[in-house]
């Protein structure tokens, strides 16, 4: 969309309320309240947002907190600090950008996000782990060479290692002994 | 000409220091909190429940595996291609691959993901350096050995 058809919010602006734009919006001041948009909202650099922005697009390179729903997508700018609830169809992070918050992304996360992202809590898994046996074949440990080792040579020489001793702590480490003896037996 | 060592550099997944192992290390003890570390990459390739999941290298979880655990911590990146749920991931960086799914409160460096991938909920710390006190917290650093393990 050419810069004309752009509702720049500048940088000595300040706004409360609930505001609603039919194209894009770039934000260099601060808001607060609701924002909403068929198009795309950018928080540019220093500019600060506090409020619940609905949009097809939301770029952020500011400061935004409250709620972020990008229908299509949300990228946050290395100068990102994000402390917010998310619901997103896909979600682009640059380096040097900070986001704090619960966080929903996919398909269906936008239309949760619809009837009310407040809902979210701190999840736990789907089913409590098990504690049951380790299923040693599940998992394969490699052992790791350096970046300045060819490939082949991993392939050709294969390390040769003690396995780890019984007395460590977490199942990670079982499975690696696990999987460090069956290689042991097959080899 | 003598040959170098290889050496590879890791985090503690308990101090968050870093220091130099051995290429071919798969465990040692941590020489700024004195705890044993793993350091061993590690791919999941199907269904695995698991309770605590350290490893100071690389995490994969390769498409179509299903990977449920009450935290994983991989202080050389995670790298999701299939699903994994966990109540607590930690790690430098993730990657959620074009069919990766996830779940859990998550803490990392930088994270990027793929279309198509899905975040099915958690909360999310990322770009936030961990505190002196998160890293005390989590380090209960016993006294330096006296004696050879
Ligand atoms: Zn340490």
């Amino acid at each position: 969309m050419p810069d004309s058809q752009i509702t720049i919010i500048a940088s000595d602006a300040r706004f409360k309320g609930e505001m609603h734009f039919e194209g894009a919006a770039r934000i260099m001041g601060a808001c607060e309240g609701s924002i909403s948009t068929p198009g795309t909202i950018e928080i540019a650099k220093g500019g600060r947002c506090n409020a619940r922005v609905d949009a097809q697009r939301i770029m952020v390179d500011g400061h935004a907190e409250g709620e972020l729903i990008g229908r299509e997508r949300i990228e946050l700018l290395p100068n990102a600090h994000v402390r917010a609830d998310i619901a997103a169809g896909n979600l682009i992070v640059q380096d040097g950008a900070s986001f704090v918050g619960h966080c929903s992304v996919g398909p269906d996360a936008v239309t949760k996000a619809g009837t009310g992202a407040q809902q979210q809590r701190r999840t736990a898994p789907e089913t409590p782990p098990s504690r049951s046996e380790p299923q040693p074949e599940a998992i394969e440990t490699r052992p790791v060479r350096p970046a300045s080792q060819p490939a082949k040579v991993e392939a050709a020489a294969p390390a040769q290692h003690t396995p780890p001793k019984a007395d460590l702590q977490s199942d990670w480490m079982r499975l690696a002994q696990g999987a460090t003896d069956t290689q042991k037996r097959t080899g | 000409m003598a040959r170098q060592p290889a050496l590879r550099t890791v985090r503690c997944y308990h101090c968050s220091k870093e220091f130099e192992v051995g290429a071919k290390a798969i465990t040692v003890s941590c020489p700024h909190c004195y705890q044993r570390v793993a350091i061993e990459d590690m791919v999941v390739r199907s269904s695995h429940s698991g309770g605590k999941v350290q490893t100071c290298g690389k995490i994969t979880i390769a498409e179509r595996a299903r990977f449920t655990a009450m935290s994983v911590q991989a202080s050389g990146g995670l790298e999701i291609n299939g699903v994994l749920n966990a109540s607590q991931i930690s790690t430098d960086r993730i990657h959620l691959g074009p069919g990766g799914r996830m779940r859990g409160d998550c803490r990392a460096r930088t994270f990027t993901m793929d279309a198509g991938a899905r975040i099915e909920g958690g909360y999310f710390e990322i770009g936030v350096q961990p505190t002196d006190a998160d890293a005390e917290a989590d380090t209960k650093a016993p006294s330096p050995p006296s004696h050879a393990a």
